[in-house]
């Protein structure tokens, strides 16, 4: 690959970088959601350590694009709020991992 | 760059959820309790604390934990660790169950020759059980704070086979210890995890 062509992959590939999951607070989000089943606003905030205004405004943000689902539900008469990721947000995710580590292990030079 | 590594997110997220001691209490407090009522001829009545277990301590995670914490549902591999670690417990429970039934049957019939061998080792062969099981649902529950554990089972009953202190007292300092680090750590997770002010956002 000569270095024009190679400077062309790695815009190409920087490009195709999903910028909604990229963000790091968003990214926590996902990352956490990608690997339980679903978590409430508390558990998510006590695991990122983020505030409840970056959390709440992340997470409409990814709910927005479909990545997440939001569900309301009672338990025990009291209103309960459960998050989990949907299949497109699993795949966004996934599909995310692979590129960043195709940038990192091809691309970007050691 | 550090990696993002999935699988010890999931882990921290896991032990998180158990680090407020509440395990430990029960676990201690189980014991402390056979150990008493072993000292009262009551130890028929081990079995009504085991019974109810899971449900108070369902309770108990439901009012404490997950309010401080947040609530939290765990993704199939680890469910199914979990029930992995259910399974071990019952069949261990099975297994203690028949030799002491061989034990009260053949001291009933006047046969002593098989209860010689676990009369004489009692002491190592519980010890060694006691902390074979409690490392296998270290092992599986990822929960490395019950090695300590186990390594003190098995010091007290092994040092119990040369003392000749009575049974119970084992149990009870046991237990003792394992309710005493459970306090300590629930004490610490309810300063660390104070109740959140007010209501969570788009609740």
């Amino acid at each position: 690959m000569n270095d024009k062509n190679a400077e062309e992959d790695t815009s190409f590939l920087l490009g195709k970088i999903n910028r909604v999951i990229h963000e790091p607070g968003r990214l926590m989000i996902m990352a956490h959601l990608a690997v339980l089943d679903r978590a409430d606003f508390l558990f998510l905030k006590r695991q990122t350590g983020l505030t409840w205004g970056n959390l709440s405004a992340h997470i409409s943000k990814l709910e927005a694009v479909g990545y997440l689902d939001v569900e309301k539900e009672f338990v025990d008469k009291k209103p309960h709020t459960t998050l989990h990721l949907t299949d497109k947000g699993r795949t966004a995710f996934q599909t995310y991992r692979q590129r960043m580590k195709h940038v990192f292990e091809d691309v970007v030079p050691e | 760059m550090d990696k993002i590594n999935l699988r010890d997110l999931e882990r921290k997220a896991y032990l998180s959820y158990h680090q407020d001691g509440v395990l430990d209490i029960f676990i201690g407090f189980n014991i402390l309790l056979f150990g008493l009522w072993l000292l009262a001829d009551m130890a028929y009545l081990a079995g009504a604390f085991v019974a109810i277990f899971t449900p108070i301590y369902a309770q108990v995670k439901k009012q404490i934990t997950v309010p401080r914490l947040g609530y939290v549902q765990f993704a199939p591999p680890r469910t199914a660790k979990l029930r992995k670690t259910t399974l071990l417990l019952v069949i261990a429970g099975v297994l203690a169950f028949v030799p002491g039934l061989l034990l009260f049957v053949t001291t009933d019939m006047g046969v002593l020759a098989p209860i010689h061998f676990l009369l004489k080792y009692g002491m190592i062969i519980i010890g060694a059980a006691g902390a074979g099981l409690l490392s296998a649902v270290a092992y599986l529950s990822d929960l490395s704070r019950l090695y300590p554990y186990a390594a003190l089972f098995l010091v007290l009953f092994l040092g119990g086979h040369f003392l000749s202190l009575p049974f119970p007292y084992y149990l009870i300092t046991l237990g003792a210890v394992i309710l005493l680090s459970g306090l300590y750590l629930l004490t610490r997770f309810l300063h660390q995890y104070p109740l959140p002010p007010g209501e969570t956002p788009v609740e």
